[in-house]
């Protein structure tokens, strides 16, 4: 059989194209890269055809073996209505992404992500280590060596107690993950604690905990909450050198017993997240209760806070400023979840609490 | 008898229609079409079993000769997969249906859950039955696009992730394929298996197998064998339990089950036998050794699965009528075992809140009907005697060591370290999460988790559900409020994405998994039967005159 060139080449071309899209992270870029390919692959199969014939025509008598061959061009149908069904579904997958995300990038396994992250974090320190070495023996390189050391573990600590979070997150990955933003609570650096993913836990509503159940509802119950999912290290590791979140880390997740396969979830929950809490007795980790608190002396002029997540890794994605980031006001602001003021004609009522940082409330004071 | 043949492919087709426009009303009324549809399935695939063993069963679907028609058969092979697979997903279908997962289906507008759930059926059934490439890519993509739905339902944030990955290497796979259709098509004129069957040995040497590895690459991205798995541990997870189990059990096999059929039937003479074997050595180690790395239940199960997987590519790599019905054997044995351990997975999520298991434990005090129901499919799998895994294993090396090749021999061995390290990572799993006492920080009966996996299954309703009092904070015994496990508790079911732990779970649940460790035990009872319906079996595949002639007569 004869098959024509043209349409070979074509089709070869529109496959490569489509595959190097395919190898891109947002998936709008990947769904065309699918459909360019299938198109490709569309022709490659028309091609198959070999050379036209005339029409099937019964009257005037026309020879069958020389019409068209249609068996491929019913395969050929196929194939268009098939990846017709599955580009739609790709695209309401990507929205929906877009719409708890406000990206529609397709991220890594987080089990991936640690792989990759503590591979180049030993690179780095293998690195440091090799440059200490070198350098003068004095106490300010010294120094300089072990924050820049500390910042590497604390990264990998931040991204090993992601990975437990991952695990059994609630549904309301911004809570989760991020927990409260230390700017919320800008009261200094104990109730700074918070930032940085150690709070924990329940729900991953700042303060709530079994006992303020219902007051830590609003905060998981936005449906479109964003959910910064898989930047968080990059996240914390920017406000690391402001606040003392990646010590809060660092004095709870030391005393996990080592489990097999190396994997040691920060368990999270029954360690102390409140800023200044004393840990309960009873959970696992009870060394904890007297720890002393390490401080990573904060960057100054000369020593620059390294920055954890450069730009092009994908944990940067959470810079890029996402809807969440430019609420609109609410029109229906209600009440104030807490502190619970009650609905005097002098207290103003404070707005729902949206997913911007100025907006988020304080917690109550027994658990300063 | 031959009308048959269509049926399993038609009965849920027409069942997913008749659920949708019940819709979300007439639960009750989707719930009865759902399991009476399947329950016909599973007849209709036991008399088709029994039928094909006197010759296979073949339907031209309008009376179109091939090539231009598609030819449905039922040989022994696709009768017994039928068959395993449709009790299989009856039984996760009873297990979903008493997890309440189709009724609480608050977020999306109409109940697709039962629907999805039986065009998955129908696609696996048609990739069973189909009797040419057109027709296997046809049912493929029926089954990929109702297990996008499944694997993404509720549309949460790292559902809609793993949902993404999963997509867009089936998409690669899908694509694949449909250049290797081409590339046939081309070439012989034909896409039917009968018809390539004769003209394959007309062909170049290069071309036939340039043809047979683009297959066995599209099959292996589907069956998840080592160099192209990395999807899976990624994206099974996180899927609500009773969809992972089906796709765990069911999905993988159908990639074996279209290598098993594709290598016997179209390229006899096994030329890329020795590359099978490497590819199936690779599984095997690398898959266990990444389940001895996990801590979480679901991954560790999803790495496990990849490392059997190496089994029946280790049979199907032999290619003699040893290694063949060793391979379907093990097919047989793993679809049940798999599907079982991932609703026991589910299971230990209800009652533990989690399955990551550093934080389950003490549960074989706790909840001794479930640590049986985890034991025994554990046993299984990990080759312990009488059950079906030792049986398979056994099937599988007497295969090995009788083919005599060095390669087969280090396959033997490596198929001897992977059983011994499946039984090392049962073994943590059981010591982890049933053996040792119950950790601090675990969640007491009662307590409302707010957990990703388990989407819309607020089981508050469920009056079969025996919860354990309401939520209190769990203290320890000083009165002191011991926080739970972090991450877990909250005091409110907010989005309704809740799950109560219960002291007991919903009964249908339990049946259901006993249903499917039943079935597993069921093996070993009818090992003799099994044997040697496997061996008919890989006899009529190597000889492939009997399907042949039944395609083709005039």
């Amino acid at each position: 059989m004869t098959i024509s060139l043209a349409l070979l080449v074509t089709a070869t071309v529109l496959i490569a194209v489509g595959g190097v899209l395919l190898l891109t992270r947002p998936l709008t870029r990947i769904l065309l890269g699918a459909v360019i390919t299938s198109n490709g692959i569309n022709l490659l199969l028309l091609a198959v055809t070999g050379l036209s014939g005339p029409a099937p025509l019964l009257y005037p008598g026309v020879d069958p073996a020389s019409v068209t061959d249609p068996l491929p061009q019913a395969i050929t149908l196929t194939a268009i209505v098939i990846t017709l069904a599955t580009t739609a579904f790709i695209l309401a997958m990507a929205y929906r992404s877009y719409q708890l995300t406000g990206t529609d990038e397709v991220h890594d396994d987080i089990e991936d992500r640690r792989v990759a992250l503590r591979s180049e974090v030993y690179d780095r320190r293998s690195e440091l280590r090799s440059r200490y070495r070198e350098a003068d023996r004095d106490p300010e390189v010294r120094r300089r060596y072990r924050a820049e050391r500390r910042q590497l573990s604390a990264r990998l600590r931040a991204d090993r107690a992601l990975q437990a979070r991952g695990r059994d997150a609630s549904g309301d990955l911004w809570n989760d993950i991020l927990g409260a933003d230390p700017a919320d609570y800008p009261q200094g650096p104990e109730s700074g604690e918070e930032g940085g993913p150690e709070t924990p836990g329940p729900g991953g509503n700042g303060p709530s905990g079994p006992d303020t159940g219902p007051s830590g509802a609003p905060d998981t119950s936005a449906p479109d909450e964003p959910a910064a999912a898989p930047a968080e290290p990059g996240a914390t590791g920017q406000e690391a050198p402001e606040s003392t979140g990646p010590q809060a880390t660092d004095t709870t997740t030391r005393p996990e017993p080592p489990t097999p396969g190396g994997q040691a979830p920060g368990s999270g929950g029954a360690t102390p997240s409140r800023p200044g809490e004393t840990p309960v007795p009873g959970d696992d980790s009870g060394a904890t209760a007297t720890r002393p608190r390490r401080v990573v002396p904060p960057p100054d002029a000369q020593h620059p806070p390294e920055d954890p997540v450069p730009d092009g890794h994908p944990e940067a994605v959470r810079r890029r400023p996402r809807p969440q980031d430019h609420p609109a006001p609410d029109p229906h602001p209600g009440p104030a979840p807490y502190p619970s003021t009650p609905p005097g004609p002098e207290s103003a009522r404070k707005p729902y609490p949206r997913p911007g940082r100025a907006d988020r409330p304080q917690p109550p004071g027994d658990l300063r | 008898m031959n009308a048959l043949v269509p049926l399993p492919v038609l009965l849920p087709l027409f069942a997913t229609g008749l659920s949708l426009a019940a819709g979300i009303r007439l639960k009750r009324f989707q719930r009865f079409i759902s399991v009476a549809v399947l329950t016909a399935v599973v007849v209709i695939s036991v008399v088709l079993m029994i039928a094909a063993d006197d010759g296979p069963l073949s339907v031209h679907l309008g009376d179109f000769a091939p090539p231009l028609g598609i030819t449905l058969v039922a040989d022994r092979l696709s009768g017994l997969m039928l068959t395993v697979s449709s009790l299989v997903t009856l039984c996760v279908l009873v297990y979903s249906l008493g997890q309440g997962m189709a009724d609480k289906d608050d977020e999306t507008p109409l109940a697709v859950f039962h629907p999805a759930y039986l065009i998955l059926v129908a696609g696996i059934a048609c990739t069973f039955l189909a009797g040419d490439l057109m027709n296997l890519f046809v049912g493929f993509e029926i089954m990929l696009v109702s297990s996008f739905v499944l694997l993404t339902l509720g549309g949460t944030g790292p559902r809609i992730r793993a949902g993404s990955t999963y997509v867009i290497i089936s998409l690669l796979s899908s694509m694949i394929f449909l250049v290797a259709i081409a590339i046939t098509y081309a070439a012989t004129g034909t896409v039917n298996f009968a018809q390539l069957a004769e003209r394959f040995d007309d062909l170049s040497l290069g071309v036939t197998t340039l043809i047979q590895a683009m297959l066995l690459t599209v099959f292996g991205i589907k069956a998840a064998v080592f160099p192209v798995a990395a999807w899976l541990p990624d994206s099974y997870p996180t899927a609500p339990a009773p969809v992972t189990a089906v796709f765990a059990g069911l999905l993988t096999k159908v990639g074996v089950y279209c290598m098993l059929r594709t290598e016997t039937l179209l390229f006899p003479g096994n030329r890329l036998g020795n590359l099978l074997l490497v590819v199936a050595l690779a599984s095997m180690i690398i898959g266990i050794l990444g389940a001895v790395a996990q801590t979480d239940l679901k991954r560790l199960l999803s790495f496990t699965l990849i490392s059997h997987i190496g089994y029946m590519v280790f049979g199907i790599g032999l290619a003699d009528r040893e290694g063949i019905a060793g391979a379907i054997v093990y097919v047989v044995h793993h679809i049940t075992v798999q599907t079982t351990l991932f609703l026991v997975a589910g299971l230990i999520e209800r009652r533990g809140g989690t399955t990551e298991l550093t934080r389950l434990g003490g549960m074989a005090r706790s909840a001794p009907l479930l640590s049986l129901l985890f034991f025994v499919p554990a046993m299984n799998i990990a080759g312990i005697p009488p059950f079906s895994g030792f049986i398979g294993k056994l099937a599988l090396m007497r295969a090995g060591v009788d083919n005599g090749s060095v390669l087969a021999w280090v396959l033997v061995g490596g198929s001897t370290l992977t059983s011994l390290l499946t039984l090392y990572v049962i073994v943590k799993v059981w010591n982890l999460a049933f053996w040792r006492s119950e950790p601090p920080g675990q969640a007491a009966e009662g307590t409302v988790m707010e957990s990703q996996e388990d989407d819309a299954d607020a089981d508050d309703a469920d009056d079969e559900a025996d919860v354990g009092g309401p939520a209190v904070t769990p203290q320890d015994d000083q009165g002191i409020p011991v926080r739970p496990g972090g991450g877990q508790v909250v005091a409110t079911s907010i989005t309704g994405k809740a799950v109560t732990t219960t002291k007991r779970p919903p009964r249908t649940m339990l049946a259901a998994t006993a249903a499917t460790v039943v079935l597993g035990l069921s093996y070993t009872v009818l090992a003799g039967p099994l044997a040697a319906y496997t061996d008919r079996s890989a006899q009529e595949l190597l000889t492939r005159t009997p399907y042949i002639e039944e395609v083709l007569r005039p």
